[in-house]
């Protein structure tokens, strides 16, 4: 798939929730919007393997079994392809500086998996993604360094792509109802009813 | 070079929440052909909004594209907004009404200056700008929440955590309600009831109100003309007299057609900066300090209020997420009653998530990878975290000023502004104190409820800014009168954020709009 075409299909992606709200006919107007208007995006494609290898690694991987990894890994990798390197960031009060989203992460990741492998391969003579879950840590553990000292940071400003993995996995609604064991559903759009009442739990 | 000229009864110069509610009553009022100029663009994207909130809740991006001009900034300005709707198409829509005490804090406390009207005098027009604007509230304690008439909605309920964090405030003795805001909770003026999306910077359901949807309403009905993108540059005087006859722009997307706006009664209401800058750009022979300026006072007295917070770990197991940008009210602090000392403030309540975030390393440094972590996000959620905050108000100084920066010029040539907030040297004799009565407060909450406090400050920010265009009835001391009338010229108003005598201790934006409507009552019935 061609960038602009991915960059298109996760738009139009987005859309789809929309559509349910707000009918057919605004709908359409978002998919009519003309391809002119669809900015560049980022275009890396990291290593599935490596990639899942590394989730397999840093994410809960017993509470969320495979499919659930591998469910966290492909929303990762479709978060970097629908990334757009200097977009402009939100604006609120107190600051009337403009900023911009940073680089394009995707070569940098790309590259660090690909050491990732290399280094596997001159310790153990075996791939990283043939390595055991303790093998594998240790490994991450010396690449991603001092990283995370002052806790996650927004996924594009992560110097390393395990890290960049976490941050972007532990931002997401299904993250914080799994640490809750409750369908808290955070910042989906859920109507006012039943409030007032715990969240459902969901063991 | 051909000359654009529109001919109007009124001229509204800004197409913000304040403009939205002077253009909305007038045009009912009275028969005046109106014309609202706005520098920035037209955001008319209710179909679009799911879209953006899905990019700024991924990236952070701006979920309000070409809401700013380039070039058209300064130093101590605190919000780039520039466009139809201004700062409250991403605002929170928190409508909290001012107090009594914050019109008459000379006559009742001996400090700062007292308003030209009263919290009586305003009072009708509060309940017109909830009833415009659509707010859902519940009334407080009635000795603390004074109002006439009930809101127009119920208010937004209380989730789960807040039902909770109010029982645990209240063993403090200190009652607490919810929060008024501007989202729907029953269908109103052909809007959506709020769906609890929880980015109301971006509302995608249309629930919250932004001046936009008045907008398109009255270009619906035929009501106003808009003119976009129309930087209007400086206001200029007829010949013979100190009426204004028209306002001088550029239009950005064809910057070599000059346009003139030719009315009858001119109404600022571009904001707490781009009013008075507007007025000081306007200088002239027989104004060589700026237009509405014989006081002096035009760029004076900016105010605002200063925000203190705590952030609070309680024994209750909450849920954060579940109604993240609703909280818990009390006006307690802002009608105290006799005091020996000055010092008032409101008081909110959120569920926060401060020490209870995932994070990679733990309280030793040791990195943590896998299940480690959700092990030990989870076990820091056994408890929950509340944030407290405080808005106290600052007296505002005469030099707490807008002035022009000849030094920082737009493409125009135009020089910015420049804004130096100063607290008037009573403020800053109260600050100590009136800061430490507020952690007091603070830690009575905790004392009460059980918890600790886990970080407590003060920003150093001026909150909801105002001023630079400051009302009163002698003309020596204000630049406009009770109604927002220029003291200088008989045909020019300013409205809402600029007018205000001193910036109270409560989001200020409801009763920027009831100062609007009120000035609105005597706009359009001239000639």
């Amino acid at each position: 798939m061609a960038k602009s075409d991915r960059r298109t299909f996760l738009k139009r992606s987005a859309a789809v929730v929309p559509a349910i709200v707000l009918g057919p006919e605004a709908a359409a107007s978002l998919h009519a919007r003309p391809q002119s208007e669809v900015p560049p995006a980022a275009s890396t494609t990291l290593d599935a393997g490596l990639l899942g290898a590394v989730g397999a690694a840093v994410l809960p991987a017993a509470e969320l079994g495979k499919s659930g990894v591998d469910q966290a890994v492909h929303g990762f990798q479709g978060w970097l392809d629908g990334y757009e390197p200097v977009a402009e960031l939100n604006h609120g009060y107190f600051s009337a500086e403009i900023r911009y989203t940073p680089a394009d992460p995707g070569p940098r990741w790309q590259a660090q998996l690909e050491a990732l492998d290399a280094e596997a391969r001159k310790r153990h003579e075996a791939g990283f993604t043939e390595l055991g879950p303790a093998d594998r840590r240790t490994l991450l553990a010396r690449h991603i360094g001092r990283e995370g000292a002052n806790g996650l940071p927004g996924p594009a400003r992560a110097d390393h792509v395990a890290v960049g993995l976490l941050a972007w996995f532990y931002a997401t609604s299904e993250a914080n109802d799994l640490c809750y064991r409750a369908r808290i559903r955070k910042q989906e759009c859920r109507g006012l009813e039943g409030v007032g009442r715990p969240p459902e739990s969901a063991p | 070079m051909r000359l654009r000229v529109v001919e109007a009864d009124v001229c509204i110069i800004g197409a913000g929440i304040s403009a939205a509610m002077v253009a909305e009553k007038v045009s009912e009022r009275t028969e005046s052909r109106i014309v609202v100029v706005e520098a920035g663009e037209k955001i008319f994207n209710l179909e679009d909004r799911f879209e953006h909130r899905a990019r700024y809740l991924a990236y952070g991006e701006n979920p309000w594209p070409d809401d700013h001009i380039r070039g058209q900034t300064a130093e101590g300005i605190q919000s780039r907004s520039m466009c139809v709707g201004g700062l409250a198409l991403h605002w929170g829509g928190t409508v909290p009404r001012f107090t009594p005490e914050d019109f008459r804090l000379n006559s009742m406390y001996g400090v700062g200056d007292d308003w030209p009207f009263d919290y009586d005098e305003l009072e009708p027009f509060y309940q017109e700008a909830e009833e415009r604007i659509g707010v859902a509230g519940e009334r407080g304690p009635a000795e603390l929440d004074l109002r006439s008439e009930p809101y127009p909605m119920p208010a937004a309920p209380l989730s789960y955590n807040l039902l909770e964090l109010k029982e645990w405030a209240e063993k403090s003795g200190i009652p607490f309600w919810a929060n008024p805001v501007s989202k729907n909770t029953v269908p109103y003026r052909g809007r959506n009831v709020c769906q609890r999306c929880d980015t109301c910077n971006i509302c995608p359901t249309g629930a919250k109100y932004s001046p936009d949807f008045t907008f398109r309403q009255l270009l619906a009905d035929g009501r106003i003309e808009l003119l976009t993108k129309t930087l209007v540059r400086r206001l200029e005087l007829e010949a013979d007299s100190d009426r204004i006859e028209r306002a001088v722009a550029v239009d950005r997307e064809r910057p070599g057609e000059p346009v003139e706006i030719r009315a009858r009664e001119f109404v600022i209401a571009s904001g707490y900066v781009w009013s008075a800058h507007l007025l000081l750009l306007s200088e002239n022979s027989r104004f060589p300090d700026g237009l509405a300026n014989r006081s002096g006072m035009v760029g004076r007295y900016l105010t605002g209020h200063r925000p203190a917070s705590a952030f609070v770990e309680v024994p209750i197991k909450l849920y954060p997420g579940m109604y993240s940008s609703h909280s818990l009210l009390s006006k307690a602090f802002q009608r105290p009653g006799t005091l020996d000392r000055y010092v008032r403030h409101d008081l909110r309540i959120w569920t926060s998530t401060t020490g209870r975030s995932p994070r990679l390393r733990d309280d030793s440094g040791r990195l943590l990878l896998g299940d480690e972590v959700m092990a030990d996000w989870r076990e820091r959620t056994n408890t929950g975290a509340a944030r407290l905050r405080a808005y106290y108000d600052v007296i505002p100084d005469r030099d707490s000023r807008l002035t022009l920066d000849s030094g920082l010029r737009n493409q125009w040539g135009d020089p910015m502004p420049k804004l130096t907030f100063v607290d008037a040297p009573e403020s800053l004799d109260l600050r100590e104190h009136t800061e430490a009565s507020i952690h007091r407060v603070f830690d009575r909450i905790v004392q009460a409820g059980g918890g600790r406090v886990l970080r407590q400050g003060v920003q150093n920010v001026y909150d909801h800014p105002g001023g630079g265009c400051r009302m009163g009835n002698d003309p020596t001391t204000s630049v406009v009168d009770r109604f927002g009338r220029s003291h200088d010229h008989e045909n020019l108003f300013v409205v809402g954020a600029p007018t205000v005598v001193s910036g109270g201790c409560a989001n200020g934006t409801l009763t920027f709009s009831a100062m609007a409507l009120r000035s609105a009552e005597v706009i359009g019935k001239a000639g």
